[in-house]
């Protein structure tokens, strides 16, 4: 008899499933990117139920509330208004399915080998601070190493729409 | 102008053009010179060096048993020596046609449409020789005398799909927007003239360039304008404004009515300025039949007119702002409005198309509590306008949304005809009330401000401290008015008093026919430029010795102002359009008549 | 436990009907307010003063029959008026709007939930705020309100960045993400983080302006230039939760407003009434957002955007550096320092803009010298 929070668990990770399987099935584009935020938000779901709170709204934050609604923004931009009928995988199904396959598992193997660790109780301070001091002590060049590449990434994209413009 | 100095031009312009050219002693006190039609873009030139640098107006005249039958009357200004002149080119019945002079003077491309439109005149060498107030698939030219009146044929229906045009008979087994089609096709008619550059309606082409249509119903049109705009991107390349929807055939139906009467019809036209345009077909009559308004009939006419261009500026003010989201100088700027409207009530009866003044005078004399109403209003006025201006003149954001936005060169407003608050911002501070004085201008104290950018701004303050000017001018003429008659006591015009009827049956008579047909004016012409709100608003009025007009040409500001739109948008965002029309201060009944 | 969780339901559905019942009285204020900012009357038929005037409106909307226009997509088109409501009353759940009451000899706090991530909570739930107005404007199968529905996601987007930098600022100050103890901070401090953080107080001012899309920030809905946006083809009780959902948002960021910068529920002089002066504050800063709604003109899409990014991102960008190093440097007194470096910070930058604004209008046109001649 699994608990509450197993199935609270088991209900989200289906969702992810579901959600992430339409993302990639479903012909309109900007259904495909709802999709894609529903994933994201049933992730974050997932986090909180692992007591990893500040991960989980912190994907809420960043995924939900601005990647998607950035890809949806370029749909808009791009697409007719309605019924647009976006890429469709189909032609690419025989190629898709055994690199999926593949990956799944690689990522399988892996999980199974890998040493997880009991479920641990929520801090009573909430895990912002554990992280904070993870980022600046522990994990610090990993850190700046992602600052450095966004931060490349942010004047790439600037060259690139002022060498459109001009 | 007086007859004398047409007549010094005339002898100047013969050395060049001989016997090309003669002069005529129309329009009465000014005169004009008539050019041979092969010679008039030639004439054009040379006027346009002689200083007449601001294009004001072609109108048309059929005299239909004439020869040769049209009237083609000229109208140009020169700003610096504040004098116009008039030079008419004649027109055989046959096939009429003149070169077109709107790479002279930019402004007549839309006059020269309208003459195309309502007489059928054809202008060689013009851009874009299309309709322009008329729908396309119209048969006819309306203002032709031949064209009958109620000769249109309409179909009313609720259904969009019965809606055809009847004037275009569908070929048998043709739809009903067969003649729509056509057109589409057609090479120079309306759709070709944009979208050969771009693709269908909403999708960019492969230049990234795209059709935008703004209007006829869009809020920020100021009425039933539509604009066809052509952007790359966010910038406006090309504009297109599309007019007519409003059209009413004033200047037709003026023709079918007494004087009396087809003052009623000037109200409507420019219908936030009724007593301006009252005033400018007046005085343009009072010139034709050749009598005077009483003195206190002119400085009433003053007040009137002053009044009315405060409330005209204010409707311009609340919804210029409006336009730009800011929602209280709207309440504002209408809480005035309504103080002056009740003022228009209480000597008329009616709030707007008040037809108060006449020709002859006024109506009749203001109520004993105008004066009292008036003081009141001109005691609180002043500390109003600093309420507007707190609101907008330093904010940071009406600044960044008007500043640089909308920018209108003088020479371009110049040869376009701009006029008003439009053309003073461009940094030309050129008033008809100075200019060429009427009503006894010329006898009060007050400027004439003039901005230096032309753009949105300066437009914006330049009718602001307009609003100051005219107070002043009411101020002025208040101090002066002094009792008297307000209706001129020239019998041929204003039926006899009462009193007369009892006891003279000529008196009766002269009454009854007065009253019934009206009053008649000599052959002839007359023209009598005046400033309204908006601009420079003139009345070509041509007399046959009925009493009917036998031609009423309305030269309205907004037709010209609107024509310079494409080229304050050019380069612009398509957020910057709505600033701009609303800077231009256009009414559609003054631009569609 | 059974406490606990009666106590939670009873105060989730006190302050669901709270803030519901606010929204007809803030509709009703803000009309009669800017009413007679404008010189009208403002609405005055139903009721005493106009005030059941909102209730009529939301009975004859609900009565309203559904329309779905031709060539809506139903499903997203159904969803959208709800992601545009539940966000914001979902958010009032972490805020404290009293300090603790005893009850039956157990302590309460006066909140729904005190998750001790109060603040990102919020954040995360202002920035699925957005998808009511993306959904709507795809949707709707409308230009205007795909165009609304663009202009509304990047201004959010784009707005919600300096609100958590600004954030982040206070969170450095209290060292909690908790509101709870953000308020409980300020107590502590002995002074509102309104003074140590006045520049990211006004940048947080200006940012939720913004992201609440209201006057001078409403491009997504400027009727002027794209009839209603994003709901231009809703119609009754969907629009009525647009609409609603547009105050409900308005109350939330009050709320926040005031426990972040205002010392939440703290009295500022005279006794500590509970809910009295948390209520105070919300209704001076919402008195503050009609106010400027009936003063400014609209700005333009491009300049939005241009003030955000060149303007109020790097403005609290610095804001957060400075507030970072003085809490290092400064230790105890980080605090005073910070509210005296604000004061005279305030005043400069007040100088600066009052003399930009000065020069601009200084280069505008003069009107030129009185045109006497002709005369």
């Amino acid at each position: 008899m699994p608990s509450v929070l197993q199935l609270v668990f088991l209900f989200f990770a289906a969702v992810t499933v579901v959600g992430a399987l339409a993302v990639v099935l479903v012909r309109n584009l900007f259904h495909a990117a709802l999709w894609l935020a529903v994933t994201f938000l049933s992730v974050a779901s997932l986090f909180i139920v692992l007591n990893a709170d500040f991960v989980g709204l912190s994907q809420v934050i960043v995924y939900v509330g601005a990647i998607s609604v950035l890809m949806l923004f370029a749909i808009m931009l791009t697409e007719d208004v309605v019924g647009a009928r976006g890429l469709s995988l189909r032609s690419a199904w025989p190629a898709a399915l055994p690199v999926a396959a593949g990956v799944c598992v690689v990522l399988v193997r892996w999980f199974a080998r890998y040493a997880w660790l009991p479920p641990q109780p929520p801090k009573p301070g909430g895990t912002a601070g554990t992280i904070g001091l993870a980022f600046i002590q522990k994990y610090l060049f990993a850190f700046e190493l992602a600052s450095v590449i966004l931060l490349a990434a942010l004047i790439g994209a600037i060259y690139l729409a002022k060498e459109e413009r001009s | 102008m007086h007859l004398e100095d047409t007549r010094r031009l005339f002898e100047q312009a013969r050395e060049r053009f001989g016997e090309d050219i003669s002069l005529s002693d129309r329009p009465s006190g000014e005169g004009s010179i008539v050019v041979s039609g092969p010679r008039v873009r030639e004439f054009t030139q040379w006027a346009r060096s002689q200083s007449f640098d601001f294009f004001a107006d072609i109108g048309g005249i059929d005299y239909l048993f004439e020869s040769p039958r049209f009237d083609l009357t000229y109208t140009v200004y020169s700003t610096g020596q504040k004098r116009h002149l008039h030079y008419k080119v004649k027109l055989d019945e046959s096939a009429p046609a003149v070169d077109s002079i709107s790479d002279i003077y930019a402004g007549a491309n839309w006059h020269e449409r309208e003459l195309l439109d309502m007489f059928g005149i054809s202008f060689n060498g013009h851009p874009d020789p299309r309709r322009i107030l008329m729908p396309e698939h119209w048969r006819g030219h309306p203002l032709r005398k031949d064209y009958p009146i109620n000769g249109e044929q309409v179909q009313f229906s609720g259904n969009f799909g019965d809606v055809e045009p009847q004037t275009l008979p569908p070929a048998p087994g043709q739809d009903a927007f067969a003649g729509w089609q056509a057109l589409e096709t057609t090479p120079g008619s309306y759709t070709q003239l944009i979208e050969p550059a771009a693709g269908p309606d909403g999708q960019p082409d492969a230049d990234g360039r795209m059709i935008l249509n703004m209007g006829p119903q869009h809020p920020s049109t100021h009425g039933v304008l539509r604009l066809l705009i052509e952007l790359d991107g966010e910038n406006i390349t090309r504009t297109l404004p599309d007019i007519g929807y409003l059209h009413t055939g004033i200047e037709k139906t003026a023709e079918t009515l007494s004087f009396q009467q087809a003052l009623t019809l000037t109200d409507r036209m420019d219908y936030l300025s009724p007593l301006g345009n009252n005033l400018a077909y007046s005085l343009s009559v009072e010139k034709l039949v050749g009598v005077e308004a009483p003195p206190r009939a002119t400085v009433l006419r003053v007040i009137l007119a002053e009044l009315t261009r405060i409330q005209s500026h204010l409707v311009w003010l609340g919804t210029h702002a409006l336009d730009m989201g800011a929602m209280s100088p709207f309440f504002y700027c209408f809480r005035e409005r309504d103080q002056i409207l009740d003022m228009f009530e209480m000597i008329s009866g009616v709030r707007m198309m008040t037809s108060f003044i006449c020709p002859g005078g006024l109506r009749e004399d203001v109520p004993d509590e105008f004066m009292p109403a008036l003081e009141q209003f001109m005691r609180v006025f002043p500390s109003r306008v600093g309420e507007y201006e707190t609101l907008l003149t330093k904010n940071p954001i009406w600044l960044e949304r008007t500043r640089g936005v909308g920018r209108l060169a003088l020479d371009d407003a110049l040869a376009y005809g701009v006029s008003g608050a439009s053309l003073r911002g461009s940094g030309l501070a050129w008033d008809i009330r100075k200019a060429e004085p009427y009503c006894g201008y010329e006898t009060y104290e007050f400027e004439i401000p003039a901005g230096t950018h032309g753009d949105v701004y300066d437009r914006y303050l330049c009718r602001i401290e307009e609003l100051r000017q005219s107070h002043k001018i009411i101020r002025q003429a208040m101090n002066r008015l002094e009792p008297g008659p307000v209706q001129t006591n020239d019998r041929k015009m204003i039926p006899p008093p009462k009193n007369e009827l009892d006891n003279s049956m000529e008196s009766l008579i002269h009454h009854f026919l007065i009253s019934t047909i009206g009053f008649t004016a000599p052959h002839g012409e007359a023209h009598v430029p005046t400033e309204t709100g908006r601009g420079l608003l003139s009345f070509y009025i041509a007399g046959d010795g009925s009493p009917k007009p036998y031609r009423m040409r309305a030269r309205t500001p907004s037709f010209a102002n609107l024509q310079a739109l494409p080229v304050m948008l050019q380069g612009g965002l398509v957020a910057d359009a709505v600033a701009t029309i609303g800077s231009i201060d256009i009414v559609l009944g003054d631009v569609d008549r | 436990m059974l406490f606990d969780l009666i106590a939670s339901f009873i105060k989730a559905v006190l302050v669901f009907a709270v803030v519901m019942s606010f929204v007809p009285f803030l509709i009703w204020l803000e009309r009669k307010l800017v009413a007679w900012m404008q010189q009208r009357i403002g609405p005055n038929r139903t009721g005493p003063f106009g005030l059941l005037q909102p209730i009529a409106d939301a009975v004859k909307l609900i009565i309203k029959e559904n329309i779905f226009p031709s060539g809506v997509e139903k499903i997203t088109y159904f969803l959208a008026p709800m992601m545009s409501m539940i966000p914001a009353l979902a958010a009032f759940a972490v805020i404290p709007f009293g300090s603790p009451v005893r009850i039956m000899g157990r302590t309460v706090n006066l909140q729904v939930a005190d998750v001790n991530i109060g603040i990102l909570y919020i954040l995360a739930l202002s920035s699925l705020a957005v998808y009511g107005a993306v959904l709507a404007g795809w949707s709707s199968n409308n230009k205007y309100s795909l165009l609304g529905g663009l202009r509304t996601s990047a201004q959010m987007i784009s707005y919600e960045l300096p609100i958590g930098l600004s954030v982040v600022s206070i969170v450095l100050l209290t060292g909690s993400l908790s509101l709870n103890e953000v308020v409980r901070s300020q107590a502590s401090h002995g002074i509102w983080n309104i003074f140590p953080q006045f520049l990211g107080f006004i940048i947080l001012l200006i940012s939720y302006n913004a992201e609440l899309n209201r006057a001078p920030f409403d491009l997504g809905e400027a009727e002027s230039e794209i009839v209603a946006g994003y709901h231009t083809e809703y119609s009754g009780f969907r629009f009525a939760m647009f609409y609603m959902g547009e105050y409900v948002n308005m109350v939330t960021v009050a709320a926040l407003v005031t426990v972040l910068f205002l010392g939440g529920w703290q009295a500022p002089f005279g006794p500590e009434i509970p809910l009295l002066w948390f209520l105070i504050k919300i209704f001076a800063f919402i008195l503050l957002y009609m106010w400027v709604r009936a003063t400014f003109p609209r700005v333009r899409y491009d300049q939005l955007m241009a003030l955000g990014w060149k303007i109020l991102v790097p403005a609290s960008l610095a804001n957060l550096a400075m507030t970072a190093v003085i809490i290092v440097l400064g230790g105890p007194n980080a605090v005073r320092i910070l509210s005296v470096g604000s004061i005279v910070l305030a005043v400069l930058v007040g100088l600066v803009l009052k003399a930009a604004v000065a020069l601009r209008t200084k280069s505008a046109p003069g009107l030129a010298p009185p045109a006497g001649a002709g005369s």
